[in-house]
C-alpha cells in the first residue's frame, strides 16, 4: 500500500497541522512527538470509536472522512464531519470520563495517524511547549464547539448552510444530503430548496 | 468591601485551593506567585458584569456571591449556567476568538470576585510548565461540563436533570428564583415545580 510508505509525509502533515494551532511549539521536541505516531486503516463504515466507548486513542485522519452522530429517537444525528487532516479526538470521554455519546464511523476508506492518549500526555508532562500545544489545541475545539452550539441557537437555516457551504463545499458531494440535513439541523425537503437557491 | 479587602490574603488562598484541585503536585510557590496576581472587585445584586456583543479580556473566581449567565432567545431568557462560590467564569469564546461573547452575565445576589486580565494569566502559563499543566487541566474541566450540559438536554429526562440539578445544588433551588431553574433545566416551571413537590 503506497500510503504506508508515505508514513514521513503524513507525519509532516502532521506536524504543520499542530504548528497551525500553536505557532511557537518547539519544532525539535514536535517531531519527537510526531515520530510516535503510527498509521491505521479503518474500511469504509467501520467505527472509529462507539457509543460507550471511553477514548483512549488519538487520531490525526490522513485520507478519508469520519461523521460523527449520535441516535436520538431512531433517527441518526450528525454531530460533525472530520475531513483530512483534522483530528478525530474522542473528547467527550476524554475529557468527561465517561462513556462516549457518538458513534464516530469512517465514511470512506480511511488512514490516519494515531497516538494512545497515555503516550500523548507523557509529552506533555515531558516539554513544556508541547503542553501549551494540548491546551491549544483544547481551546481551539472548545470554541468550535461553543460556535456550533450557538450557531443552531442563533442562526437560520439559511445561514447554517451557507456557513456549513463556505468551511464545507466539497463535502456536498461527498456525504449523503440526509445526514447533511441532520447536521445542519434541516429536513431534507429544506435542504433541497436552499441548494437549489444558492 | 474595606473588611472584604483586608481578608484578601484567605481569598487567594481559597482560589489557590481551587486550582490545586486539578493538580495537587502544582508547585505551590509557583501558584502563590500566579494567585497574588488576583486582585478584588465587587457587583451588587442585579448587576450586568457582561452582555451579550460585549468583548472581555478577563478571567474571574467568585469566592462570594451568584452569577447567572443567560442568552436571549425570542425575547426569552434562558439560563446557562450558575456561578457560585468556588467557581471560576469567563466569557471563553470572546477571549479566546477575539470576537464578541454570545451571554449575558448578571449577579443574582452581591458578588466578590477575584480578578485577573487573561494576558496575564497566560503569561504564567508561560512562564511556568506546571502552571501550564494547570491551564490546560482548566480549559478540559471547561469544555467537558459544556459538551456534559449539551448531551444532558439532549439524552437525559427532564426527571433525570432536576436530580442531577438537586444532588449538586442543594443550596441553588433556594437561591435562585425558579423561573431561571426551570430555563436552565430547559423545562416549564409547572414542570419544575411539579418534581420540586415528588422529590
Amino acid at each position: 500500500m503506497k500510503l504506508t510508505e508515505n508514513i514521513d509525509e503524513h507525519r509532516n502533515n502532521l506536524k504543520e497541522y499542530f504548528l497551525s494551532v500553536a505557532p511557537n511549539t518547539n519544532v525539535n521536541e514536535l517531531t519527537e512527538l510526531v515520530n510516535e505516531f503510527t498509521l491505521c486503516k479503518f474500511s469504509k463504515n467501520q467505527l472509529v470509536y462507539k457509543v460507550d466507548d471511553i477514548s483512549d486513542t488519538f487520531y490525526f485522519l490522513v485520507k478519508g472522512l469520519v461523521r460523527a452522530y449520535y441516535l436520538k429517537e431512531d433517527k441518526e444525528i450528525t454531530n460533525v464531519f472530520i475531513p483530512e487532516k483534522k483530528i478525530v479526538a474522542g473528547a467527550y470521554s476524554i475529557l468527561t470520563g465517561e462513556k462516549n455519546y457518538s458513534n464516530y464511523e469512517a465514511f470512506e476508506e480511511t488512514y490516519a495517524l494515531e497516538i494512545k492518549y497515555v503516550v500523548l500526555e507523557s509529552y506533555y508532562r515531558k516539554y513544556h511547549s508541547l503542553e501549551r500545544l494540548g491546551r491549544l489545541l483544547v481551546q481551539a475545539y472548545y470554541c468550535a464547539f461553543m460556535k456550533k452550539t450557538f450557531d443552531v441557537l442563533f442562526l437560520s437555516a439559511e445561514e447554517r448552510y451557507q456557513l456549513f457551504l463556505r468551511d464545507n463545499g466539497d463535502l456536498l458531494n461527498r456525504v449523503p444530503l440526509k445526514h447533511i440535513a441532520s447536521y445542519l439541523g434541516i429536513t431534507q425537503e429544506t435542504l433541497s430548496r436552499l441548494r437549489s437557491k444558492h | 468591601m474595606n473588611k472584604i479587602k483586608e481578608n484578601v490574603d484567605d481569598y487567594r488562598q481559597q482560589l489557590q485551593s481551587y486550582l490545586l484541585r486539578l493538580d495537587p503536585s502544582t508547585p505551590i510557590n509557583e501558584l502563590s506567585e500566579l494567585v497574588e496576581q488576583f486582585s478584588i472587585d465587587k457587583f451588587s445584586k442585579k448587576q450586568m458584569i457582561l452582555q451579550a456583543g460585549d468583548y472581555s479580556d478577563t478571567v474571574y473566581f467568585v469566592f462570594d456571591g451568584l452569577v447567572r449567565i443567560y442568552y436571549v432567545k425570542e425575547d426569552k431568557e434562558i439560563t446557562n449556567w450558575f456561578i457560585k462560590e468556588n467557581m471560576m467564569f469567563a466569557a471563553t469564546y470572546s477571549i479566546l476568538t477575539g470576537q464578541p461573547n454570545y451571554s449575558n452575565y448578571e449577579t443574582l445576589e452581591d458578588t466578590y470576585v477575584l480578578k485577573l486580565k487573561y494576558s496575564v494569566l497566560e503569561s504564567y502559563y508561560e512562564k511556568y510548565h506546571s502552571l501550564e499543566h494547570i491551564g490546560r487541566k482548566l480549559i478540559e474541566a471547561y469544555y467537558g461540563s459544556f459538551m456534559k450540559k449539551t448531551f444532558d438536554v439532549l439524552f437525559l429526562s427532564a426527571e433525570e436533570r432536576y436530580q442531577i440539578f438537586a444532588k449538586d445544588n442543594t443550596d441553588l433551588l433556594n437561591r435562585v428564583p425558579l423561573k431561571h431553574i426551570a430555563s436552565y433545566l430547559g423545562i416549564t416551571q409547572e414542570t419544575l415545580s411539579r418534581l420540586r413537590a415528588k422529590y
